[in-house]
């Protein structure tokens, strides 16, 4: 950290993770002084994706935020004798191992942000290939659009038009043409009303598992909400509702950081923070810090970067997310779902009788985060013990006892979270929560949301960035202003994506 | 003038707009006058050429730009084949040496090569002349293609510029074929409806010589990515009569391929049945195909008194006149002359003519190629044909099956949405191929059903009806007692308005 | 050659038209007659300069739209004679849009049905007119449009349209080629037409080939219970009809598919009333004039197919129309023609 750095600040932010991301963005967005900082020397924190030997490194040395890591190499499978530990390792650097991975719904809520803010200019994503559900221990496509149904070989005749019509009447609820019957079924559940359309067991599954992604005991509002939010996210782009950031979501944050930068927001990577204190009206709170006392209006902390002095404040870390990660050189599920080298597939998966769930991602190499011919599989579900492994055990039965695809490596680790993330009133400092258990950032976003709105309650949460030729401040040519004011690391990919991205670019 | 937004604008926009279409205007007067001016005096050149661009990028459809660029191309290209034609001319004796077989041309390259290096630098500057002289050649038509490609994409509905586009690749003897139907499938990628490019695709892919087969996979693909494209289900409706060719001639295409059609159409619709791309293409193929078109004069019933005949046409044929019609018994024929029509669509015609009419003996009707043979009424002896309309195809046991599995599926279907235009019209249909008469309540309670719902085109339905009311009566009435003296006229079916009336010569009495 | 020296000084002909209240449930009649009188009024109408090379068919729009409306003196009858007159190719006898463009079919059609509604057919060299449609046949029987080639169904429209009202269709052209040629572009799926033989059947196109066999007294040939489904179902529930199926509605395709049906003796196969309700939304209550939609800008073309859809259906107040040529009905009896129509059966 540069010496020559103010010393006063109108927000610092602890921790680079998606939340603080978005809230340093927002702040610097509206002129505000930022200074973003994170104890790690990676951006992201928790929600960054990593190469092979980095989350190795992770694994083995756990932290406040991460713990119970652990990895096994497999024996190569006789079909793929080439991947071994060692040309893994090899490749080590064109792995994105994502620890919080997600997708984003076309039309959701991190989507609309990104267009909205003009963030999506530093983004590209990737449509989702398809959407799986399990239906007798077999992995199949969800047919989700128009041309899917019509293809699809796997529902009857009348089964498409009980799909077709299912999903219009859920797209229409709402609407002036919104049918009658629907009105009856407010307050009950939505299996309820599924089960009254008189739709058969394979398109209920598809319904539940997939679509609306429900349980038996979700109400009939909650189901027709997320029906129609995949349903709005659909024909968009590609042929599924869902996009997969390419390379990993770790470029999220970093996107948002991006913005953050060219507002004139300072970054210090690699910096931990030893202690908070704050003046009696909580007006100034005092940051040390290295040897350096830095003076800031707000502070906003990710629950893993609490000074040690602070974090008893917050509870106890507990377990809060159990991840597994495979690395396989086979996809899941049949070549239909795996065209041309594989695809980006997504699965909701339930056990015990749809209490538990869990969420499987699937990357092919056309995510941009592994090699070509091999495959990652995210499982990820809500911890209930210090062994994700265990946690998980009842999901990885399902995939791979009979869908088994030949796995290299595999990993497990948790994710934690204070007891008391928003007990806010113990200390002036805004604490981030921990990433949850979802499948796009609408949480995160909104949590960002929350605190932006908590802290400058009359402002705008990032409203749309100007594109770097709108921008002149002071005479000076904009270019020079964004490479300028960029940390070193960032000047280069900014380059880069400048010229690639005017736009959301989405690979097919 | 298609589609464009009413916007109101503000005073200023008004007026800035204005001054901007002032200065278009006047820039676009000048081109035309320097054209004008040009063209008369016969100064067809790069300027002009260069002029024309100017404002048919904007707007290609003034067609008389095109036609000066046409004259221009022509003059350019007319000077350098006669400069081409020169040069090869000094080089005759050796080109002429020219034959079929590939080991030949390539010992002709050797040669030449050789004979280039003897006799020197003369020589080869012309063989460079010749390939520059092609070159500048090829240049102009790939200016045109340019141009028109450009235009298409500022309008993708230009008449113009796809006819400017087919003129200059027919010019060119090298025309690349395979190049245009790149573009096809691009532009149809941005619109899969547009006809033009569609009707391009036909004309290039015939000079490209693309196998039928292939354009069905196009076409398969197409429907596949989005089945809501009426011009994909056209294209495959005048390629499978070809590569699926019925030997019976009374279904559009094989049994079998028509099958898997069948399937695919239905799945369409149930996909979404108010999506009206397929209904066409189904009701095509549910129909009975070709067989009436191959027969012009169809005749639904003749009649013969001593002193006249009465034909009845199942479609008017107002050529009757020049036919030979031909009554013939085992002793003598009598050639049925002159023919009247007697009501305005010209199915009914008479003949006033004396025929000796002997009920023992066997009587022929001939014309057209047909031979059709008479029976005699019982009542005045009087010599009749009769066939009643739309006699149902025949249909294997596979196809059969696939029609009921189909209609099970729609009254499957007509369970969960009673109202569904749709189903209502294509269960009906294929009740009616299946078995006419065992559905035929049926099938009528579907068109009454359907006036309620489709109520835009209930004169439709009502004449739908009325049709199918009045073949089940006639296809009956030969096996009635009083067949052919006395024809019932079903209730339903007012006096003003009958289908098929011409088929009522036969009997003496039509009752109410 | 501005529309501008076409047009009659005002006589306030238009002053009863005091209902301010304009809504679209009307015909508003004396709007549609100034927007018409108006069109290209203006000296520098950049709109006006931009379609010179369509002129002679927006005189025939304007003019046959005015004498459905019984309005046609507020045109100059004798300033647009001459127009047309000068417009006439004296090496082809084929008819310019205007002066400085190229003759072709389409403007040759709009030309001669211009004078034959100012019954001044005598002003121009007739037979020349019939040498250049005579010349522009090609032994498959199509036409082409102009020298340059393009053929389509609708030059073959614009021929016998010509030669009829020219009656000069007998001893011309070779009917029988010119029928097989329009019927080698009859579409077996819907049994409707397109521009060429294998063309998607389009309602625009259908309208020519429909009119060409009325003109030939062939339509017998049509197969009038597919033709007549696919056209009714064009119908779209706000009453206005496409070209195509899956596409919108339009106030000119509503014309053809119209004018077709009704050619067919089937226009009780479409709900009547609502396509009026249709086109009658059409109309810009504020300059006058119809646009394609609702809510769209209006134009002279739009203006003449959605009068002559009223006309058509019946409206009040408005001169017959023959569905055939596009032109008022009391110009085609005077001529003496008499046009195919099937009546229902």
């Amino acid at each position: 950290m540069s010496d020559d750095l103010p010393e006063e600040f109108d927000l610092i932010v602890l921790g680079t993770g998606f939340a603080e991301s978005c809230i340093a963005a927002a702040a610097s967005r509206i002129g505000k002084t930022v200074l973003h900082i994170d104890s790690h020397d990676y951006y992201g924190d928790v929600w960054n994706s990593f190469s092979l030997e980095a989350f190795n490194k992770l694994l083995d040395q756990p932290s406040s935020s991460l713990r119970n890591g652990s990895y096994t190499w497999h024996e190569p499978a006789e079909e793929a004798p080439s991947w071994t530990r060692e040309t893994l390792l090899e490749k080590s650097r064109r792995f994105s191992l994502d620890l919080s991975p997600r997708v984003a719904y076309s039309a959701g809520a991190l989507v609309q942000l990104l267009i909205k803010s003009n963030i999506c200019r530093y983004a590209e994503f990737r449509a989702l290939d398809h959407v799986c559900m399990l239906y007798n221990n077999e992995l199949v496509s969800v047919p989700c659009s128009r041309s899917d149904v019509f293809n699809t070989k796997t529902l009857t005749m009348v089964e498409k038009r009980l799909l077709m019509k299912f999903l219009t009447a859920c797209n229409d609820y709402g609407e002036d043409k919104c049918n009658e019957d629907a009105l009856a079924f407010r307050g009950r559940t939505f299996l309820e009303y599924l089960k009254a359309q008189r739709v058969t067991d394979k398109i209920a599954t598809c319904v539940m598992q997939a679509i609306a992604m429900c349980d038996a005991s979700s109400s009939f509002e909650t189901g027709m909400q997320r029906t129609q939010r995949f349903l709005a996210s659909l024909g968009r782009y590609g042929n599924t509702p869902f996009l997969f950031p390419m390379y990993g979501c770790g470029e999220l944050p970093q996107c948002f950081c991006r913005l953050c930068a060219v507002f004139g927001g300072i970054y210090c990577l690699k910096r931990s923070v030893d202690d908070i204190s704050w003046t009696p009206d909580a007006k100034e709170l005092l940051l040390s810090s290295a040897g350096k006392t830095l003076r800031a209006k707000h502070i906003v902390c990710a629950p893993g970067q609490l000074p040690a002095t602070l974090a008893p404040h917050y509870g106890q870390l507990q377990p809060h997310i159990s991840r597994g990660l495979f690395i396989a050189a086979s996809p899941l599920g049949n070549e239909e779902l795996n065209k041309g080298g594989g695809g980006v597939n997504l699965l909701r998966l339930l056990a015990d009788e749809g209490q538990r769930e869990a969420c499987l991602i699937q990357l092919s190499h056309y995510s941009g985060a592994c090699p070509a011919g091999l495959y990652i599989l995210h499982l990820t579900t809500p911890a209930f013990s210090e062994d994700p492994a265990a946690d998980l055990a009842d999901f990885t039965a399902q995939l791979f006892e009979t869908n088994a695809p030949q796995i290299l490596y595999s990993a497990y680790f948790t994710i934690t979270a204070p007891t008391n993330a928003n007990e806010s009133a113990a200390t002036p400092i805004y604490c981030t929560a921990a990433p949850a258990y979802e499948l796009d950032y609408d949480a995160a976003i909104a949590d960002a949301r929350h605190i932006f709105s908590q802290i400058y309650e009359n402002d705008d949460f990032l409203p749309r960035a100007p594109d770097p030729e709108e921008i002149v401040v002071d005479g000076e040519d904009p270019s020079a202003l964004n490479e300028h004011s960029l940390p070193e690391d960032l000047r280069a990919q900014l380059h880069d994506l400048q010229q690639a991205a005017q736009q959301m670019d989405i690979a097919e | 003038m298609h589609g464009r937004v009413k916007v109101r604008t503000t005073e200023e926009e008004r007026e800035r707009k204005k001054k901007e279409q002032v200065l278009k205007m006047r820039a676009y007067r000048a081109a035309m006058t320097r054209i004008q001016k040009k063209r008369s005096a016969g100064e067809l050149d790069d300027e002009l050429l260069g002029l024309t661009v100017q404002i048919l990028q904007r707007n290609p459809d003034i067609s008389t730009l095109w036609n000066i660029r046409r004259e221009c191309v022509l003059r350019k290209t007319g000077e350098l084949q006669s400069a081409l034609k020169e040069l090869e001319a000094t080089e005759a004796p050796e080109a002429t040496v020219a034959a079929g077989k590939l080991e030949e041309v390539e010992k002709e390259d050797k040669v030449e090569k050789e004979e280039k290096d003897d006799t020197g630098e003369a020589d080869s500057k012309a063989v460079t002349g010749v390939a520059a002289l092609a070159q500048q050649l090829q240049a102009i038509y790939t200016t045109e293609l340019d141009l028109t490609e450009h235009c298409l994409m500022v309008n993708p509905k230009s008449y113009n510029s796809w006819h400017h586009r087919c003129w200059t690749l027919e010019q060119n003897p090298q025309a690349d074929w395979q190049r245009e139907l790149q573009l096809c499938n691009k532009y149809l990628k941005y619109d899969e409806r547009n006809f033009h490019t569609w009707d391009y695709r036909r004309y290039v892919s015939a000079k490209a010589a693309v196998p039928a087969e292939q354009e069905l996979d196009f076409c398969t693909e197409k429907i596949k990515v989005n089945f809501s494209n009426y011009s994909s289900w056209h294209h495959r409706s005048l390629l499978l009569p070809t590569l699926y060719p019925n030997e019976q001639h009374d279904r559009p295409m094989s049994e079998h391929k028509l099958q898997e059609e069948l399937e695919m159409v239905l799945t369409a619709a149930f996909t979404d049945p108010n999506d009206s791309s397929a209904w066409f293409y189904q009701r095509w193929l549910l129909g009975s195909g070709a067989q009436e078109r191959d027969q012009p004069v169809a005749v639904a019933a003749f009649r013969c008194w001593p002193h006249k005949a009465q034909l009845a046409l199942k479609k008017p044929y107002p050529e009757l006149p020049q036919l030979q019609i031909q009554l013939i018994s085992e002793q003598q024929t009598w050639q049925l002359q002159p023919w009247q029509p007697t009501n305005g669509e010209k199915t009914q015609w008479q003949c006033d003519q004396a025929i000796y009419i002997d009920p023992s003996q066997d009587y022929v009707l001939a014309l057209a190629g047909q031979r059709l043979k008479l029976s005699v009424q019982p009542s005045d002896k009087s010599l009749y044909y009769f066939v009643p309309p739309h006699a149902t195809a025949s249909c294997s046991k596979e196809l059969l099956g696939e029609l009921q599995t189909q209609l099970q599926s729609c009254l499957d279907l007509l369970e969960y949405e009673p109202d569904s235009k749709w189903t209502l019209l294509t269960s009906a249909l294929l009740m009616r191929a299946i078995d006419v008469t065992g559905y035929h309540e049926q099938s009528l309670a579907h068109l009454a059903k359907l006036e309620q719902v489709d109520a835009l085109r209930r004169g439709y339905y009502k004449d739908l009806a009325l049709r199918w009311t009045m073949e089940m009566a006639l296809a009956k009435w030969p096996q009635t007692s009083n067949y052919p003296q006395l024809f019932e006229m079903p209730t339903k079916i007012s006096s003003t308005r009958t289908p098929y009336v011409q088929y009522l010569i036969v009997a003496d009495t039509v009752s109410s | 050659m501005d529309f501008t020296s076409f047009v009659k000084p005002s006589n306030g002909g238009s002053a009863g038209d005091t209902d301010e209240n304009a809504d679209t449930s009307k015909l508003q009649f004396w709007k549609h007659v100034e927007y018409i009188e108006n069109h290209g009024k203006q000296e520098d109408d950049y709109e006006y300069c931009m379609t010179e090379f369509l002129r002679m068919s927006g005189i025939y729009w304007g003019v046959t739209a005015l004498d459905i409306m019984d309005q046609l003196d507020r045109l100059d009858r004798k300033s647009i004679i001459e127009f047309v007159k000068r417009c006439q190719c004296p090496v082809s006898g084929g008819f310019a849009p205007c002066e400085g463009h190229d003759p072709h079919m389409l403007y040759t059609l709009s030309a001669v049905q211009v004078l034959s509604t100012y019954d001044a057919l005598d002003v121009i060299d007739c037979d020349a007119v019939v040498r250049y449609v005579v010349g522009l046949q090609q032994p498959d029987g199509s036409f082409f449009g102009d020298k340059w080639g393009e053929v389509d169904t609708r030059f073959s429209f614009c021929a016998v349209a010509t030669l009829s009202l020219l009656k000069r269709m007998e001893q011309s052209i070779d009917v029988d080629k010119a029928v097989r040629f329009v019927m080698s572009c009859c579409n077996q799926t819907d049994g409707g037409f397109g521009s060429k033989p294998g063309a998607e059947s389009h309602a625009g196109l259908i309208y020519c080939c429909v009119g060409f066999l009325s003109l030939t007294q062939q339509l017998h040939l049509l197969d009038v219970d597919k033709l007549g489904w696919w056209l009714c179902e064009r119908q779209l529930p706000s009453g206005g009809l496409n070209g195509r199926p899956e596409k919108l509605p339009d106030v000119c395709y509503s014309w053809w598919v119209l004018s077709s049906l009704t050619i067919m003796g089937r226009l009780h196969w479409i709900s009547a009333e609502k396509l009026q309700q249709f086109i009658l939304s059409c109309q810009d209550t504020e300059t006058g004039g119809f646009s394609d939609r609702t809510g769209n800008m209006p134009d002279i073309f739009h203006t003449l197919f959605g009068i002559g859809g009223l006309s058509l259906l019946g409206h009040s107040g408005l001169k017959a129309i023959n569905p055939t040529f596009c032109m008022p009905q009391y110009i085609i009896d005077r001529l003496g023609i008499q046009p195919q129509v099937l009546t229902h059966a």
